[in-house]
């Protein structure tokens, strides 16, 4: 504070200079140098903040745990960024806030009046030491994708303008809390007006407002499930950061403005001319750019998300490796290494002539069908009716990378593969399209013996996909009757089997086994056992299991072939 | 001993309530419940609407609340009030009495806009208000806590913040410790439990921190008093050249 002090007396303009004299531009010159004294000193200050560090911090923690989960796929991870940052935007909103009432605080205004540096030049010292939080959130920002673009496996290309948007928003808020700060002498303003802000972008990102353009007049905008390819993404990732940038311009410049008004500026008619222009430019980039990211999405668009979900095969790339044909989109073709350890793993459990005999599973990649309208869905569901092909073991964009998401891409994958092998018939879409988004229909799931030898199959592609599925079977014991069918996903595709729940109790039981023992049995009557027309109780003779408790109202018979039945969730 | 001092206290209430009313900095508590009302409003609107999202609305609406309790004990005369006979733990007890019931309007007020647009969905009103009264009392706690830390005692400028930090804690608690627990879910009652719990430890945290310093620092000058002979026999031996100050030494203001 001292030196900038200082250099304050020695920038003050000589008095009674009214005309542009070599004097007085010598001193504006030296207000300048002091301005830039001020915005270094208040950039360390603001890095310093407790509630910088501690945001900080907690930023670093959730960039780190929103990417440690899932294999990296750029086009997403680009994304992932802003929430984590959105910490440290509220901290910006507060920390710059509290450093421009900090002369009114501590009841100094008075001697700041007695420097050279006007209140205007203070409040551009102030929005300068922003500058310092942007680059700190941009560091953590470039941290976190060279963390991730080292992850083997990784896919897809990271987007400037999403990589740019969180520390746009920490630029907004800070100029923000300035403006704030300029506009009312008081603190209470701030956290008021960041809870209001907070509120508005959450409520934008809420499911009535999810697919609709207006949600992007928010702040940030969410993106849920599993990664899509890039073409599919359809998000005004430049508008939007044009947007924020153009808000945080308008905002400061709105602040200079504030502050030029206050202070009854020895601001000259040039620094009060440059000020509105910034302010119109900035107005206008904003307006344009609001207007730009809510325009509805192009039809085209909306047909490719539409072509992509109902077939997805023209959309694809094939090769085989080994026992399977792997087909991807483009672009995601490192994340078939991340695959073969599970196919092989399942393949492995079965007798080596039956996979010999059998045509190569064909092993295909299915977008998520969370983010598309009903209307989508409908007609990408009459698309994939008209399909004729090979039955598919599908897989999802994302892969998991550690613990639970791991177990459960493996589970997901290995299910399908194991249905696959076992001959079980290939999956329909259900009759009617979802009457709400989120219903999953459950149609035609898999039972009797051949489904409990594929689910124990899928359980070998590794411990965790075995921890996967006594995790699911054990929460479907909580939520309901443990008879009810099951997806071994969140976010099934049509192309997923869908399982017994009876089926599970029995792999279940089976998992208990030692698995060297199963697999003996099951070589030796691997036949019997993939029958359609084995029951589960022939099964559980075969192995010489004791037949798992029913705990629900509607106990099924074991000795009978079970009939399949449609369920929505 | 402890009633007469109680007595003592109580009896300085009326005297207190007008220029404690005159003290309190009314607009950031009451901007706070306009604006949470505001949202409120606009945020719950007749449609479909399940219990949990009116739940996720009524618990920002008691955030953005408890934001302007934050600032509710900011008094920067605090330290020249110090010698006056009721103490910080009274006359702060007196400024959370006085908006107590704007605080019981805007909740009211709150519920009410929730019940009127959607009468169907049964809202868990006691649960709900216990969640409340646990809220405002650790954001008290906190103003209390901090004005021992901030400058001119003016304590919301680290309580407010502390609170959003604590709030986006509470959020992503584990689901064996959750405060946010979803109604009809299987940890409401613990979560209500745990609620119950905080609003304890929020007001004995209150009351510590709003122990008078002043009433501290006269029982220490006579406990100081008492032991001068034994310091004096201590300085008696010190060794020459070390004084006390002399009283002269300081010049009185002309």
């Amino acid at each position: 504070m001292t030196p900038t002090t200082a250099v304050e007396h020695r920038g003050r303009p000589p008095a009674g200079s009214g005309r542009h004299g070599p004097g007085e531009v010598a001193g504006g010159a030296r207000s300048r140098r002091a301005m830039l004294a001020l915005a270094v000193v208040e950039s360390g200050r603001l890095l310093r903040h407790p509630a910088v560090l501690a945001a900080a911090a907690f930023g670093a923690v959730l960039l780190w745990s929103s990417g440690r989960h899932i294999v990296p796929v750029l086009s997403r991870s680009d994304i992932a960024t802003q929430i984590p940052l959105a910490p440290l935007a509220a901290a910006a909103l507060l920390a710059t806030n509290l450093a421009a009432l900090r002369a009114h605080r501590d009841g100094a205004e008075d001697l700041y009046g007695a420097t050279g540096l006007s209140l205007a030049l203070r409040t551009i010292a102030h929005l300068l030491s922003v500058l310092a939080l942007v680059a700190l959130a941009g560091a953590l920002v470039a941290a976190d994708l060279a963390w991730l673009a080292w992850v083997p496996g990784r896919v897809g290309a990271p987007n400037p303008a999403e990589l740019a948007t969180g520390p746009a928003l920490i630029a907004l808020c800070g100029c923000l809390g300035v403006l704030l700060g300029r506009v009312w002498r008081s603190v209470t303003v701030a956290p008021l007006a960041l809870a209001g802000l907070a509120a508005g972008s959450f409520a934008l990102n809420l499911p009535g407002f999810n697919n609709r353009p207006v949600a992007w007049l928010g702040a940030l905008r969410v993106v849920h499930g599993d990664p899509l390819p890039a073409a599919l993404l359809g998000r005004p990732a430049s508008w939007h950061l044009a947007y924020l940038v153009g808000g945080a311009a308008a905002v400061g410049a709105l602040a200079v403005a504030f502050a030029v008004w206050r202070g009854q500026a020895r601001a000259g008619r040039d620094g009060r001319a440059v000020t509105a222009t910034v302010l119109v430019a900035a107005l206008a980039v904003t307006t344009t750019a609001a207007v730009a990211q809510t325009r509805p999405p192009s039809p085209a668009l909306a047909a490719r998300q539409v072509a992509t979900t109902g077939r997805p095969t023209a959309h694809q790339v094939c090769q085989r490796r080994g026992p399977a044909v792997y087909c991807v989109f483009p672009g995601f073709q490192p994340q078939i290494s991340l695959w073969e350890p599970t196919v092989r793993a399942v393949l492995g459990s079965v007798p080596p002539a039956v996979t010999a005999a059998a045509p190569p599973v064909v092993v295909a990649q299915r977008i998520d069908q969370g983010g598309m309208t009903l209307q989508q869905l409908a007609l990408a569901m009459a698309q994939r009716k008209d399909l004729r092909g090979q039955a598919v073991a599908p897989v999802g964009t994302a892969w998991g990378r550690t613990g639970r998401a791991l177990g459960a891409s493996q589970l997901r994958l290995a299910g399908a593969v194991a249905a696959r092998i076992v001959g079980l018939p290939a999956p329909r879409p259900p009759a009617q399209p979802p009457a709400h988004l989120g219903e999953i229909r459950i149609s035609d799931p898999a039972v009797n013996a051949r489904a409990v030898v594929a689910l124990w199959l899928a359980a070998q592609a590794g411990p965790q996909a075995a921890a996967e599925l006594r995790h699911r079977m054990s929460q479907m014991g909580i939520v309901g009757d443990v008879g009810e069918a099951f997806n071994l996903t969140d976010q099934p595709d049509w192309d997923d089997p869908a399982w017994g729940g009876r089926e599970g109790q029995y792999a279940l039981a089976l998992l208990d086994r030692p698995p060297g023992q199963v697999r003996e049995t099951l070589r030796r009557n691997w036949a019997l056992l993939t029958s359609p027309a084995t029951t589960r109780a022939r099964l559980a003779e075969v192995f010489g299991l004791q037949p798992p408790p029913q705990q629900g109202p509607n106990q099924i018979d074991d000795h009978q072939l079970q009939s399949t039945q449609g369920t929505t969730r | 001993m402890r009633r007469r001092w109680l007595t003592r206290q109580l009896r300085l209430v009326p005297a207190l309530l007008v220029p404690t009313a005159r003290a309190i900095g009314w607009a950031p508590p009451l901007a706070a419940f306009a604006l949470s009302v505001g949202l409120l409003v606009l945020a719950v609107r007749p449609g479909a609407s399940s219990a949990g999202s009116l739940v996720v609305w009524l618990r920002i609406t008691m955030v953005v609340g408890a934001l302007g309790y934050a600032f509710l004990l900011d008094d920067p005369s605090e330290p020249t009030t110090q010698a006056v006979a009721g103490s910080l733990l009274l006359r702060r007890t007196l400024r959370v009495a006085l908006l107590l019931p704007a605080t019981a309007a805007w909740w009211a007020a709150a519920v009410w806009r929730v019940r009127v647009v959607h009468p169907g969905v049964p809202l868990p009103v006691a649960a709900l208000t216990l969640e409340v009264g646990a809220l405002l009392a650790i954001t008290i706690a906190l103003a209390a806590a901090g004005s021992r830390l901030a400058p001119e005692r003016r304590g919301g400028v680290m309580a407010a913040p502390t609170l959003l930090a604590v709030t986006g804690a509470a959020i992503l608690l584990p689901a064996r410790l959750a405060l946010y627990a979803q109604p009809g879910g299987p940890g409401w009652a613990g979560a209500h439990q745990r609620w119950a719990m905080l609003l304890g430890c929020a007001l004995a945290a209150f009351a510590v921190a709003s122990r008078d310093p002043a009433h501290g620092q006269v029982r220490s000058r006579v406990r100081n008093r008492f032991r001068r002979p034994a310091r004096g026999h201590e300085a008696g031996r010190r060794p020459p050249g070390i004084r006390d100050a002399e009283p002269e030494t300081t010049r009185p203001v002309p």
